[in-house]
């Protein structure tokens, strides 16, 4: 009997770090995400999973409270955009500030390509020059 | 001549990668503690809350500290870079420029009483966040951080870190200036 309270119990409830305790597993899972992807303010390149700072601990609450509030993963995204700046999104929205930023990878590849094209001409030159030294061969017969 | 230049052009094209590589790098290792944003919240209400005071036990809610040009101060006795801009307020507060209301962050109130008893008690009222709660509504890194809050209760300027004397006189005081010249 005891056990099935138990297992019941652990089944029903999952907890993670901090000790906070989540209805669900997808709650739980929603939550690991979002932390994963905000990055802790105050230190460097660490996101809110990895870190110990007293505003890490904060930030963790506050996704979980808002978690249980009910609010949407944008929402909660929002929410500490509003209040910490960009700075704590890993991943930037697209704005006139933040264009470049998406817009290199897709510059790059243009760049890229262009220039690996660039040699294959070149070498496509350099085997036609070849080939035509080859008739040249031919019709002189070899004199050349 | 053409064919010369396109060469030319496909030799230098990783130069200018990297070149651009550098600009950027420099531009990230140059933002050094700038990634820090102090236009967050800027012109935005000051958050509602429900606390404590640290000294009284009373209850104070935002309806306490609108009405009035606040310095809203975030500190604790555990930050050391407090005690920098302590004198500070404790002149704005006795020469009357302003009234400065402290939220005391993640503390113990007894240290923080003793931290005051220490160092003189520049503000007219604290706020207790023991757990953070307001300051995470109002988008504060860490202690200490100063917001001036107008009379309508809306954020009018920050500062994150110590509050210097040169950034009170740059982003604080024209606020007051200007309300002054209109009444």
């Amino acid at each position: 009997m005891l056990l099935i309270v138990f297992v019941s119990f652990t089944l029903s409830m999952t907890q993670s770090i901090d000790g906070f305790v989540f209805e669900n597993e997808p709650e739980r899972k929603r939550f690991d995400r979002l932390i994963k992807e905000l990055r802790c303010p105050q230190c460097v390149n660490s996101n809110l999973t990895g870190s110990n700072a007293p505003i890490a601990q904060d930030l963790r609450r506050t996704v979980f409270s808002l978690i249980q509030d009910g609010e949407s993963d944008q929402g909660i995204r929002d929410y500490l955009r509003e209040r910490y700046g960009d700075f704590i999104l890993f991943k930037p929205r697209f704005t006139p500030a933040t264009w470049a930023l998406w817009g290199a990878p897709i510059v790059l590849l243009a760049l890229a390509t262009w220039f690996l094209l660039g040699i294959r001409e070149k070498r496509n030159a350099i085997t036609l020059n070849l080939s035509d030294m080859q008739r040249i061969k031919e019709i002189t017969g070899g004199l050349n | 001549m053409q064919q010369r230049f396109k060469t030319r052009l496909l030799l230098i094209t990783p130069l200018i990668g990297f070149g651009i590589l550098v600009f950027f790098l420099g531009i990230g290792f140059g933002l050094g503690k700038h990634h820090v944003h102090p236009s967050a919240m800027l012109n935005d209400p000051f958050p509602n809350f429900e606390s404590l005071t640290l000294l009284e036990e009373e209850s104070i809610s935002r309806t306490d500290i609108v009405g009035n040009f606040r310095l809203v101060n975030v500190w604790a006795s555990w930050c050391s870079a407090c005690v920098q801009e302590h004198e500070l307020l404790l002149e704005l507060t006795k020469s009357g420029v302003i009234s400065v209301i402290g939220i005391n962050y993640r503390d113990q109130a007894e240290d923080a009483i003793s931290w005051l008893y220490e160092l003189g008690n520049p503000y007219e009222k604290i706020i207790v966040d023991s757990r953070g709660e307001l300051c995470v509504d109002l988008g504060v890194y860490g202690a200490p951080e100063s917001f001036l809050v107008d009379p309508e209760g809306i954020i009018r300027a920050k500062q994150v870190g110590v509050l210097t004397r040169t950034a009170w006189i740059k982003k604080f005081q024209p606020w007051l200036e200007t309300h002054k010249e209109h009444n």
